[in-house]
C-alpha cells in the first residue's frame, strides 16, 4: 500500500523543482502560496510545509515566470485571479446543477 | 524529418533583430502557454515557439539555425543535418526556458540531445543525477466514498522514458484514499511519479481528487443538498417524507404552508472528515402532477373559489 500525503516539505520541494530557496521564499513573500505552518514571519523557512495544492501553484507560477518572462507581482495577480476563476467555475457549476433540478429544459409556447 | 523554419514559427523575418524576435516570442507564449491557454493543441503550439526562441534568442544557435536553413531550403525531401554537422551546443551548457518536454527531433538532430530530465530551467544538465518528473492524475470518486476510508487501485499510464529507453507502460497502485477527501484536492504518493536519471530519487505521483456529480445530492462544501419534490396539498398541510441521505433513509417533517425553494437543515448528515461533520440541506420543490383528474379539478376549483391568495401581490405594488 502506497503511503498518501496531503503536504510537501521545503526541502522537498526545492528538490522537486530543482530551483534556489530564494526562489520558493520570494513566491511566498508575494503570497502566491501560504506555508501551512507559517503562522509568524519568526517560522524559518527550512521548516515550512505546504499543501498538495499548494505545490500545483507553486508550478504555475514557476512555468509563467521562466516561459512568459513575467515578473513576480503580476504572477501572483494572474494565479490569484486563475483561483479565483476556478472557485466561480466550481460555484457556477453548482448552481447549475441546482438550476436543473428546478428548471425543466423543455418550454410551453404561448 | 521536416525542417523547421524558427523564423516562421515565430512569424518573423530571417533579419529580425533581437528585441522582433522577443516581442514576437512573448505574443505567441502568452497565447499559446498552457498555463493560459486550455485549448487542445496550445501546448504543441507553445512547445514549437519556446522551441524557436530558444533559438533565435542565442547568437550563437542562431547563426548554426541560419547556415542549416539555407541547407535545409534546398532539401526537396526530408530533412538532414549535412553529414559532419556538429553543434557547439553538444559541448556547452545553455541557459533557457520551455514548457515541462522535451524538444523536436529537428531540434535534437541539429543542437544534440538532452541527456537526463530537466531542471528548472527547462534544460537539462548532462550526465547529471536528476530527480524523475512528478506525474499528476485525475482520481474519479463517488460521494459516498469519501465518507470512510477507501482502498483503490489507481491505473495509470507511465511516460516512456527516453534517456532510460523504458517505453509507456501501464501501472496499477493500490492506494488508502482517506475520508473526507474533497472535490479538487490532491493527493501526493511520494515515489511514484517517473524513476530518476543516473540514480535521481523517482518523482512523486498526484492524484487529483475528482468527485463525480450525484444524481440527488449537490455539494457545498460541507453540507450537501437534496431537492424533495411535494404535491401542493402536502407543502400546504404538511406532511412526513421518508429522505435519501448518503448514510440510509431519515424521515423529515415537511410543516404545513411550507414554501417552495424553502431550505429544510437536516445537522450532521452532510460530508465528514475526521473532526468536522457537515449537514444535510433539504429544498423543497413544488410539483404538479402531469394530469389532474376532474375530480381534482373540481376540487381545486372551489379551493381557488374560496381563497383570497395572491401570489403575485408584488407586481401590483410596483405598477
Amino acid at each position: 500500500m502506497t503511503e498518501t500525503l496531503f503536504s510537501i516539505s521545503f526541502e522537498e520541494l526545492c528538490q522537486i523543482e530543482g530551483i534556489e530557496s530564494q526562489l520558493i521564499i520570494e513566491i511566498v513573500e508575494y503570497g502566491i502560496v501560504t506555508p501551512l505552518n507559517k503562522r509568524t514571519d519568526q517560522t524559518r523557512y527550512e521548516q515550512w510545509f505546504f499543501d498538495t495544492g499548494g505545490i500545483h501553484w507553486i508550478k504555475k507560477a514557476l512555468r509563467l515566470h521562466q516561459d512568459l518572462e513575467i515578473d513576480w507581482v503580476a504572477i501572483a495577480m494572474v494565479i490569484d485571479l486563475m483561483q479565483q476563476k476556478e472557485a466561480l467555475q466550481k460555484e457556477n457549476e453548482l448552481y447549475e446543477r441546482q438550476l436543473r433540478r428546478f428548471i425543466k429544459d423543455e418550454t410551453i409556447s404561448q | 524529418m521536416e525542417f523547421k523554419d524558427y523564423y516562421k514559427i515565430l512569424g518573423v523575418e530571417p533579419d529580425a533583430n533581437a528585441k522582433t524576435i522577443k516581442t514576437a516570442y512573448r505574443k505567441r507564449a502568452r497565447k499559446y502557454h498552457p498555463d493560459m491557454n486550455p485549448d487542445e493543441g496550445a501546448e504543441a503550439k507553445f512547445k514549437e515557439v519556446a522551441e524557436a526562441y530558444q533559438v533565435l534568442k542565442n547568437e550563437q544557435l542562431r547563426a548554426e539555425f541560419d547556415e542549416l536553413r539555407q541547407y535545409g531550403a534546398q532539401s526537396q525531401q526530408g530533412f538532414q543535418p549535412p553529414p559532419g554537422w556538429k553543434s557547439s551546443r553538444d559541448t556547452e551548457y545553455q541557459e533557457g526556458a520551455q514548457y515541462q518536454g522535451g524538444f523536436s527531433d529537428f531540434f535534437n538532430s541539429i543542437f544534440g540531445k538532452q541527456g537526463g530530465s530537466q531542471n528548472s530551467s527547462g534544460f537539462s544538465q548532462t550526465q547529471q543525477r536528476a530527480r524523475g518528473q512528478d506525474i499528476e492524475i485525475e482520481l474519479p470518486i463517488f460521494l459516498e466514498e469519501t465518507l470512510k476510508e477507501n482502498q483503490k487501485t489507481v491505473e495509470f499510464q507511465m511516460p516512456a522514458d527516453e534517456y532510460a529507453q523504458t517505453p509507456s507502460t501501464k501501472k496499477h497502485l493500490k492506494v488508502k484514499v482517506p475520508q473526507g477527501v474533497m472535490d479538487g484536492e490532491r493527493i501526493r504518493l511520494k515515489g511514484q511519479g517517473k524513476l530518476g536519471y543516473q540514480g535521481g530519487t523517482p518523482g512523486d505521483l498526484y492524484l487529483h481528487i475528482r468527485v463525480v456529480p450525484h444524481p440527488l445530492f449537490d455539494v457545498q462544501g460541507h453540507n450537501i443538498t437534496i431537492t424533495i419534490p411535494l404535491a401542493p396539498w402536502e407543502t400546504a398541510l404538511g406532511t412526513k417524507v421518508t429522505v435519501p441521505t448518503l448514510e440510509g433513509k431519515i424521515n423529515l417533517s415537511i410543516p404545513p404552508d411550507t414554501q417552495s425553494g424553502s431550505k429544510l437543515r437536516v445537522k450532521g448528515r452532510g460530508l465528514k472528515t475526521k473532526t468536522f461533520t457537515g449537514d444535510l440541506f433539504a429544498i423543497v420543490k413544488v410539483t404538479m402532477p402531469v394530469k389532474t383528474t376532474e375530480q381534482g379539478k373540481q376540487l381545486w376549483q372551489e379551493l381557488a373559489a374560496s381563497e383570497t391568495f395572491n401570489p403575485r401581490k408584488e407586481w401590483s405594488t410596483q405598477s
